[in-house]
């Protein structure tokens, strides 16, 4: 794909989904819509920190969306967007003490939360706990997993690029860490009952 | 209900590394028994958020550096200059001071020249096309119209996506090249209306021929490409009857003079 051009909403999509040129397609994005979400969260009382704040978030919902097949192609990758922002900013608004802020956005606002995104925001919630969980790992787990789930490395891969002596080995160790995340969330009854309620709620 | 598969084969599944026969199996098994599903779901959810922690992390640096470089085009540090001290001194050295300071003025010109480059110049001039009410627009051209006054300049080039560029007409051309400006992409500017400039050339015609120029001006001097942005300021200061020609004073123009030598 031609990084000096203008890409389309499907080839983002593409790109994304394929998980081929992430990094392109996320910066496509920042350029096409960083200002029209930027501007959202000023235009409501929001700093520039604020919108930088919630525009990551917002990146990161679209592409849970898109990641867990609920994003419907019909709609343009702008409307999704702005969706999730608004969404995102007044729920930050109102965890904000401050009334004045709240009335004056709800007086002027109907929010309508369209459903998928509200489930994406509830998953989430509950990624993030694991994300915490998944932290606290050992160097070598945060890449191995890392290498295979995100980077789409192959077992052979991994074992050149970390150095481990066969495939096999890297499944073992895999697991290993896998298990590790799993005995952490499951030996936490607070967090795992937290886990779970995000996924029924997600569903 | 009991599980008959452990966690290690419920990821070789997820990984998709089942064979075929004991895939089929586990399918099976997991219609019927809603632990095994609880604990793919678990799984599955677990290995998302491991996704989602690398798009975190992608998400996090292209921010970073799309902020630092939207920063960069706004910041400008001022040239800090050291106070002289006061003395009692014989009038040769006022000579020499005066020699000083007009070469200072000369290196503070220059340096104001070089300062503005391209990127800067085009930030500067760079002003949203108009469109101008005028009649005979065929379909596509109003169809990418309304497109272009709404701001939605993504859906711009979806709409002409299944088209061959040897169809587009000029008004489309230098809506679509103005598009790109707008999505901050002007290498993509420069393919729309180099051949908005290039029909003109081959067919006579001088269809938004002004506004091609200007426009075409502009994006080069975002790609920092001088000797072309030079050329076409040139053409553009020099005729009299040009629409654009007061947009470029003769600083700038010979800021991007200074700019081709280099």
């Amino acid at each position: 794909m031609n990084k000096g051009k203008v890409w389309t909403d499907q080839e983002i999509l593409d790109e994304i989904s394929g998980a081929n040129q992430i990094n392109e397609a996320v910066r496509q994005i920042y350029l096409g819509y960083y200002e029209i979400l930027e501007n959202y969260v000023l235009q409501n009382n929001g700093s520039e920190a604020d919108a930088a704040d919630t525009i990551q978030e917002t990146m990161l919902v679209f592409l849970n969306l898109i990641e867990t097949g609920k994003y419907r192609e019909e709609a343009s990758i702008k409307s999704v967007l702005y969706g999730i922002n608004r969404n995102l900013w007044l729920t930050t608004l109102r965890k904000r003490k401050s009334r004045e802020n709240r009335h004056g956005i709800y007086e002027k606002e109907q929010v309508q939360v369209d459903y998928d995104v509200s489930k994406s925001l509830a998953e989430i919630e509950g990624y993030q706990l694991i994300m915490a969980l998944f932290e606290k790992l050992g160097e070598k787990c945060k890449r191995i997993l890392t290498l295979f789930y995100y980077e789409d490395f192959s077992m052979k891969e991994i074992a050149e690029a970390e150095e481990f002596s066969s495939e096999q080995v890297v499944r073992n160790k895999k697991f290993k860490c896998m298990k590790q995340l799993t005995d952490q969330l499951e030996g936490n009854r607070n967090l795992y009952e937290m886990v779970r309620n995000a996924l029924k709620d997600g569903k | 209900m009991e599980n008959r598969f452990d966690d290690q084969k419920i990821l070789d599944y997820l990984d998709g590394v089942l064979e075929e026969g004991e895939k089929r199996l586990f399918e099976n098994e997991l219609e019927n028994n809603s632990d095994l599903q609880e604990r793919l779901d678990l799984l599955l959810f677990t290995i998302n958020a491991i996704k989602l922690k690398g798009y975190k992390h992608t998400i996090r640096q292209v921010q970073q550096d799309f902020i630092q470089e939207k920063l960069e085009n706004k910041k400008f540090t001022p040239f800090a200059t050291p106070k002289l001290e006061r003395k009692k001194i014989p009038l040769l050295f006022w000579g020499k001071v005066a020699a000083a300071v007009s070469l200072l003025v000369l290196f503070g010109f220059i340096f104001y020249l070089l300062r503005t480059d391209g990127p800067s110049l085009y930030e500067g001039k760079y002003i949203s096309y108009e469109i101008a009410t005028e009649r005979g627009f065929s379909e596509q051209e109003n169809h990418l119209e309304p497109l272009f006054l709404q701001g939605e300049f993504r859906q711009m080039f979806q709409a002409i996506a299944a088209r061959d560029a040897e169809q587009l007409s000029a008004k489309e051309l230098l809506l679509l090249g103005n598009a790109a400006l707008e999505l901050d992409s002007a290498t993509a500017s420069l393919t729309y209306l180099r051949k908005l400039d290039e029909n003109n050339k081959n067919s006579g015609t001088d269809s938004f021929q002004d506004e091609a120029d200007f426009f075409l001006a502009l994006t080069y001097l975002k790609l920092k490409d001088y000797q072309a942005a030079y050329q076409l300021v040139d053409k553009i200061r020099s005729d009299e009857r040009h629409k654009y020609r007061g947009n470029f004073s003769g600083l700038d123009q010979l800021s991007i003079r200074i700019r081709t030598l280099f």
